[in-house]
């Protein structure tokens, strides 16, 4: 009472936090209950909602914990055959997607210059209108352009019919994973149809060549949980991995051995290995082993461990397939499969299952040549309105290409990004679409476990923004422009069509749908693996040599461009999770960096953190160089994902794109960007931009105001860093 | 002030008669005190999840879309519902950090609100009647002989 009488006396205007002395927090804190309580919410009990990841093209199943209405973690769905309860980073990151402070929260007109990135928000009404206007007249020259994501399921089907209706062609799918290039690779090598499906759990042995199994490449979580199983599921069993390739990624530090080679020479290790096994003696260790950098010993042991250690799996990828003979290599590799009895079998390696929709299968594989042919339609001012989704080829797309200069003569360009990305700063128009987290759909992931898998998007929870779904969009406008389009999107809204797809599959019906999307989706029979794909297809006779731009002479180092685990191929570069989280092989965060062998870099006097410029037939960009003793003396690695010019406050001029150095070169038979068969060189420079990574075995003079961390060996001998005494060794 | 004054005039309790002043001024002496609304009819959630839960407006309305309409802090709430805006009622019960406390297992096993509440039925406006520390929590606990373990509640 006195307490509260002085205060009262006092006439102290704050004295409401204080009232009551010990009894009333210091921090007051709020409870703000509903205005009409949900009749399923209980406050306090979270719900989960079901749904697919689409981070990436795997298709996990995950489920999302709401509470109160806002999703506030992200899990794997237990049952789900992708990726059975597990996720990764990149997955648990959708959040930031969803809550991001940079999102676009309703469509906008461009008001500055392009590329500028100055939008002034508008009505949808007005925006549909706008959009409808551009297009009418179009529709029947044919000049529309789309570019997008690989194509996949409703969403992908929407896209499609639309782009289709309007151009014949379809949209322009961006994919710098080398879908299409593994696909034609075990089209040859194996006769398959769909991506392969690799049965780690029950192999002994995997010999993978540059697959980043447990990176980000194809379907990393499952490819993990499998491997899992492979080391310490089975009593008894240890599988045994061994990873051949340039660079030592987070797979080849996890592997039992790793083996250097020189980049573009796997599918020739691979086809010396057939012979080995198939006691012919056309290709001898010997006579590969100078070209392709591994010891004819090592050879023939990989050969004595294949031929005894069964089921034995051969898979590769990665920056192979994107060399100029990556379809060559990759059917060599996989043909090895064959000739190891491994197709198939329990822990061998099966096609994927189709989906169980005939128009879903029917999508065209994304290839770049597709890319090309669009910079060269807007070059010749073909295109009168190019719309973006769920794709940044401003970033993505090699700047020699001209792909940013190509879209100046582009009247109209539309994005449907959630995020002002670098393509999207050149949009006239945003239409934002919902985060996946917001959505309808149904997504068919592939690689699949040999069974037709149909994974359902439901909205976990309300739209946080005035989006709109891209789905419904184009059947409006499509409505608005009438004609054959208008007949080709015939769907009343896009759930509609999320709807009938579901009832239209065998057994389920409109309501189903209701109880399948409870459980994140529908998993069907396994079918049966095609019979042994015929023996005409048997190792090939050759792999021809991979080309590489650029002289030796005056580009003496090969350039590996990797995506990078956290921010792929830049796609999640706007997350701080993901910028946050440190490079698992060099603990490098929010930057770029070089990856230099230490050898090469004493010849040419560089020392951990030194700036270079390199350069390219095609490019040059500013770096500081890591020493990276995992890395092939004649290769120079760097991760993708920094560099963008707009795309958020945690993304925007950070680092630098790797993809400014790399040539419009295409793999030979799928068409696909051959972004790791460029030649660089290195000169000694006086600045790049910081290079930060978490772990420090040395000090970095240039960066002292990076976060600092004390060798023993410095604390002992009381030498700071901060005080100027210390001297670099 | 005139929260404490109106407090301090009822005789309320001791020292600690005095709440902090809420939005609206909700009384818990004339709803349970005089009108013998039962706890659980707005704190639902009280037997089940881990929160006593705040009732949502809607539950307010139930009775108040009839009953004291004129009352300007019924008119008060019936605006926020209108409006469709929520109430930040300001917490008066807190517990010490890191600590789980779930009211259902408490429910569960008989224990009445008022032994940690207090008297609710007298507050006009809701004050923390216990100190709610953890020697309060551990002398209940022993003297009920339930379990101490640290990790019955620090986990």
């Amino acid at each position: 009472m006195k307490r509260r009488d002085f205060l009262k006396l006092g006439g102290l205007t704050t004295t409401t936090a204080l009232m009551g002395a010990c009894t009333v927090p210091r921090v007051r804190s709020y409870y703000v209950p509903y205005v009409e309580q949900p009749e399923d919410a209980l406050p306090g009990v979270p719900d989960w909602y079901a749904t697919t990841c689409t981070m990436c093209e795997a298709g996990c199943g995950i489920q999302a914990r709401v509470l109160g209405g806002r999703a506030s973690k992200i899990e794997g769905t237990p049952n789900n055959p992708i990726n059975e309860g597990k996720t990764c980073a990149l997955g648990q990151s959708g959040l930031q997607v969803l809550y991001h402070p940079d999102r676009v929260r309703g469509p906008m007109k461009r008001t500055g210059p392009r590329g500028q990135a100055q939008f002034a928000p508008i009505g949808w009404d007005e925006a549909l209108a706008l959009l409808a206007a551009k297009l009418r007249p179009v529709a029947a020259t044919g000049a529309i352009d789309m570019v997008t994501r690989p194509l996949n399921g409703t969403l992908g089907l929407v896209l499609d019919r639309f782009t289709r209706a309007l151009n014949i062609r379809g949209p322009v799918q961006l994919d710098l994973t080398g879908r299409g290039t593994l696909l034609k690779g075990v089209q040859r090598g194996l006769g398959f149809t769909r991506l392969p499906d690799y049965d780690l759990s029950e192999a002994r042995y995997v010999l993978g060549f540059g697959a980043d199994l447990f990176g980000t490449w194809l379907s990393p979580v499952r490819q993990g949980v499998g491997y899992g199983r492979m080391r310490h599921g089975r009593p008894g069993i240890r599988g045994k991995l061994v990873q051949i390739e340039p660079r030592m990624s987070v797979t080849g530090a996890a592997a039992d051995r790793w083996i250097p080679i020189t980049p573009g020479t796997e599918g020739l290790l691979a086809l010396t290995l057939g012979h080995l096994l198939t006691h012919s003696d056309a290709l001898t260790p010997e006579l590969v082993a100078p070209e392709v950098g591994v010891s004819a010993r090592t050879i023939r042991h990989l050969a004595d461990e294949l031929a005894t250690m069964r089921p034995a799996i051969a898979l590769g990828g990665g920056a192979i397939a994107a060399q100029s003979n990556g379809v060559e290599s990759l059917a060599a590799i996989h043909a090895l499969n064959q000739v190891l009895g491994s197709v198939g079998v329990l822990g061998g390696v099966r096609p994927s299952a189709p989906a169980p929709w005939r128009e879903f299968n029917a999508f065209a594989p994304p290839s770049f040549q597709d890319m090309l042919a669009l910079v060269e339609r807007m070059k010749r001012g073909q295109v009168q309105v190019l719309l973006v989704h769920q794709a940044d080829p401003v970033y993505q797309v090699p700047p020699v290409v001209g792909f940013t200069g190509a879209i100046a003569e582009v009247p109209f360009i539309v994005s449907f990004s959630s995020f002002v990305d670098d393509t999207t700063a050149y949009a006239d128009l945003i239409l934002p679409d919902h985060t996946y987290l917001e959505s309808w759909g149904i997504v068919l992931p592939e690689p699949n476990p040999g069974r037709p898998v149909a994974s359902s998007l439901q909205p976990v929870v309300s739209p946080v923004f005035d989006t709109r779904p891209v789905g419904d969009v184009l059947i409006s406008v499509a409505r608005a422009i009438g004609g054959p389009i208008k007949a080709a999107l015939k769907w009343p809204s896009y759930i509609d069509l999320v709807r009938t797809t579901w009832a239209s599959l065998p057994g389920q019906t409109g309501e189903s749908w209701m109880t399948v999307r409870q459980s994140g989706g529908w998993v069907g029979p396994a079918l049966p693996v095609p019979a042994s794909p015929s023996r005409a297809i048997g190792l090939p006779t050759t792999v021809p040599k991979a080309s590489f731009a650029g002289d030796p002479h005056a580009f003496p180092f090969l350039f590996l461009p990797y995506p990078s685990i956290p921010l792929h191929d830049g796609r999640s570069a706007n997350l701080p999770w993901q910028q946050e989280l440190p490079d698992t092989m060099t603990t490098g965060v929010w930057s770029s960096w070089l990856e230099v062998n230490p050898k090469t870099a004493q010849e040419l006097d560089l020392a951990e953190g030194d700036p270079v410029e390199v350069s390219s037939p095609y490019g040059m960009l500013r770096v500081r160089i890591h020493l990276y003793p995992g890395l092939h003396p004649d290769v120079v690695a760097m991760p993708l994902g920094q560099g963008h010019t707009t795309y958020g406050r945690y993304a925007a001029n950070r680092g630098a794109n790797a993809l400014s150095l790399v040539g419009p070169e295409l793999v030979t038979g799928s068409g696909d960007l051959a972004w790791a068969s460029t030649r660089v060189r290195l000169r000694k420079v006086d600045d790049a931009p910081r290079f930060t990574k978490v772990e420090r075995r040395d000090w970095l003079p240039e960066s002292h105001e990076a976060p600092g961390y004390l060798s023993l060996e410095d604390l002992t001998r009381q030498r700071w860093p901060w005080d100027g005494t210390h001297v670099t060794e | 002030m005139a929260s404490v004054l109106t407090g301090a005039a009822l005789g309320a309790g001791p020292a600690l008669a005095a709440g902090p002043q809420q939005p609206i001024a909700f009384s818990h002496a004339a709803h349970v005190g005089r009108r013998h609304i039962s706890c659980v009819y707005c704190h639902q959630g009280v037997a089940t999840t881990a929160h006593a839960t705040i009732p949502s407006l809607e539950t307010c309305m139930g009775c108040h879309r009839v009953v004291m309409t004129t009352n300007p802090e019924v008119q008060k709430l019936t605006q926020a519902y209108v409006s469709n805006r929520p109430i930040r009622w300001v917490r008066v019960t807190n517990l010490p950090d890191f600590v789980h406390f779930t009211h259902r297992r408490h429910i569960q096993a008989g224990v009445e609100c008022r032994s940690c509440h207090g008297d609710v039925a007298r507050m006009v406006q809701v004050y923390k009647a216990h100190s709610l520390t953890m020697g309060e929590c551990l002398a209940c606990h022993q003297q009920r002989r339930v379990s101490t373990d640290c990790y019955t509640c620090h986990f």
